[in-house]
């Protein structure tokens, strides 16, 4: 799985694209990791490259959310498509992300004031 | 130029003969020239003889064979300055005879083809002896420990280092010291220069330093020169498929500076072991996996062991429920209990495929059995169950679930949606979602969770059915998933007058012929449930 990285007003923006499944989750996971290890990170993560996560992925996705949370940061979300949208209803967890339509909504949602 | 022989016995006495023929007989007896009292010295050991203007060392059938620099002497061997001959646990060496207060010369570097202080054609018969024996002994089946032990202990006895290293790239790619072995085992390690390490791994080029002290890679290491280790050679461990990792042998230069011809000695040995390390590393590894597949298989079992074998029964009710678990550990559960007039059934499914998860999933089913004795409600239990499972979990797993109680009496279902699939209510007008159940989030991931239930009145007509994320991502060999639509469709063919077993079963069947021959990625769980009030 390939991840894009790029800075964009202060907050981190990573990329993946294909699947996030139980094979490729630890990329995600070693890209996020060292991202959550700052003082008060600021991450969006693009989903528009995803055509699927499952359970694996999201539970990384919330440890992501809970680490800045702690923090002090901001996690925001952006770029579902229906089936990666679908996966986030369905375990019930729509209400424990910032979701956003667009990366620019995404980045504005949680950029430094 | 006379000689003399020093003798180092193993309680560090030391004493100096002069050289004189026509011969000399080193043993315990007491009829010998030189007495070494020590019990692995035969009485009559080894023979020094004046032949042909030249000192010679004849072994004299010793249980423990005399050696010669580390190898047993066969027959008789011309002796030079500076050999070392090993009787017993003593070692005699050979030394020139200097004019008092005068300046040892410094010692020439070595030229090829020749090994300091030996002679080219002994020495050179000793080293084959050495290969031939790491052959032979590389056909013995070792472990990885043991055969990198050996191959250390060879380079001891044909190259003298004070230390040996050998290092090997682990399967996250680092190098790491994988044996190592020093002739004062006190003494602290030599720290190998990581530039000199990187040399040899990504050239795959084999090193040799005559003298740290004038080598710019030795320059910012200072254990080299407290230690008083000078000399260095370093082979890599390489084969077709890439450099495994490298061994290294330390000197101090006093005792010996390593040539050309010992490189080549060691770059022999490191080609010799490199297939056998990249066999036995892979048979190690394949053994660590074998380990890991066994506890997969155990906590499977487990998972099994879960379910329950049997359905409870009472008049009017039909519940049937199969679980295909995926060939990894997977975290599908389901679990069905009748507690007065109130049947209790779950469907879960737990997040990722480990060991981790199949334990988590064991707590959830223990939850289950435990929370819904005397509960008040279908809410309360997965309240409660969240509850516990959100304590202190730190890994943050996560339970998805579908559960459901059953009122036997007035016939109406209740249903709690944490995270999971949509219940589907089958009767004759098709399948559908079942209505009005509101979404929560899965168990486990955050404290003090309301849930709240959907309730409807169970028509006999109707067929529920529970299953898990399994069943509509099951994968074609096209790649294309089950779906949704697929399973209503398989579902509503069968639901109106097909025994409840049978519906379970057909529908399992109908999945794992579409995901024909692909071994499903995760558990696959399906429950059906009818019920008609007497």
């Amino acid at each position: 799985m390939q991840i894009v990285e790029q800075q964009q007003d202060g907050v981190v923006v990573i990329a993946p694209a294909g699947r996030i499944d139980t094979t490729t989750v630890g990329v995600l996971d070693g890209r996020l990791t060292p991202l959550l290890a700052v003082a008060r990170p600021r991450i969006v993560v693009d989903f528009s490259g995803v055509d699927y996560i499952s359970s694996a992925g999201l539970r990384i996705l919330l440890v992501a959310a809970r680490r800045v949370q702690q923090a002090g940061g901001g996690l925001a979300l952006c770029g579902m498509g229906d089936s990666v949208r679908q996966v986030f209803q369905l375990a019930g967890f729509v209400p424990l992300f910032t979701i956003r339509e667009t990366r620019t909504e995404a980045v504005t949602q949680i950029a430094a004031p | 130029m006379s000689l003399r022989l020093s003798v180092q016995t193993a309680q560090g006495a030391r004493t100096e003969y002069a050289l004189e023929g026509p011969e000399l007989v080193v043993g315990r007896a007491t009829t010998a020239t030189i007495v070494i009292q020590d019990s692995r010295v035969s009485r009559q050991h080894a023979r020094f003889v004046l032949r042909d203007g030249g000192w010679w060392v004849e072994d004299l059938g010793a249980r423990n064979p005399t050696l010669l620099n580390g190898v047993p002497v066969a027959g008789a061997s011309m002796l030079q300055a500076g050999d070392r001959i090993g009787v017993g646990d003593a070692v005699l060496q050979l030394l020139e005879d200097m004019p008092a207060g005068q300046p040892r010369p410094p010692r020439p570097v070595p030229e090829a083809g020749t090994s300091a202080g030996t002679a080219p054609g002994r020495a050179d018969a000793a080293r084959m002896w050495t290969i031939n024996e790491i052959h032979r002994a590389l056909a013995a089946p070792l472990s990885l420990a043991e055969l990198l032990d050996l191959i250390l202990a060879r380079c001891f006895d044909v190259l003298e280092p004070e230390e040996g290293l050998i290092m090997l790239r682990g399967r996250d790619g680092v190098l790491a010291t994988a044996a190592s072995r020093r002739r004062t085992p006190a003494a602290a390690p030599v720290a190998i220069p990581r530039r000199l390490v990187d040399e040899v791994m990504v050239k795959g080029r084999p090193a040799l330093v005559l003298d740290a002290t004038y080598d710019d890679r030795f320059a910012s290491s200072v254990s080299m020169v407290t230690s008083g280790i000078r000399s260095v050679v370093a082979a890599p461990i390489v084969d077709a498929e890439g450099t495994l990792g490298l061994i290294t042998l330390c000197s101090r230069i006093a005792v010996r500076q390593f040539a050309q011809p010992d490189l080549d000695m060691l770059v022999s040995i490191a080609s010799a072991a490199a297939l056998r390390v990249r066999n036995v590393a892979l048979a190690d590894e394949l053994a660590a996996r074998l380990v890991v597949e066994h506890e997969l298989a155990l906590a499977h079992d487990v998972q099994m062991d879960m379910l329950p074998r049997t359905m409870p029964s009472y008049s009017g009710l039909a519940v049937a429920a199969q679980l295909k678990p995926a060939h990894s550990v997977g975290g599908d559960l389901y679990d069905v209990l009748l507690d007065g007039d109130r049947l209790w059934f779950v469907v879960a499914d737990v997040a990722g495929k480990s060991i981790a998860a199949a334990l988590y999933m064991a707590i959830a089913r223990t939850l289950f059995r435990a929370t819904v004795r005397g509960a008040g409600d279908v809410a309360a239990v997965a309240g409660r169950m969240n509850q516990e499972l959100a304590r202190d979990n730190e890994r943050l797993m996560f339970v998805t679930a579908a559960i459901g109680c059953l009122d036997l009496r007035s016939g109406e279902v209740a249903v709690v949606d944490a995270g999971h699939n949509p219940v589907l209510l089958a009767g004759p007008d098709g399948v559908g979602e079942l209505p009005g159940i509101p979404k929560g989030p899965a168990l486990g991931v955050m404290e003090n969770v309301s849930y709240v239930a959907g309730a409807f009145a169970l028509d006999p007509a109707m067929t529920l059915v529970l299953y898990t994320d399994g069943v509509p991502e099951a994968r074609g060999t096209s790649g294309e998933l089950f779906g949704d639509r697929r399973l209503r469709e398989t579902i509503a063919a069968r639901a109106r007058d097909m025994p409840i077993d049978q519906l379970v079963a057909e529908t399992m069947r109908e999945v794992e012929r579409f995901a024909t021959g692909a071994p499903p990625d995760d558990d696959i769980t399906v429950l059906a449930l009818r019920y008609a009030r007497p």
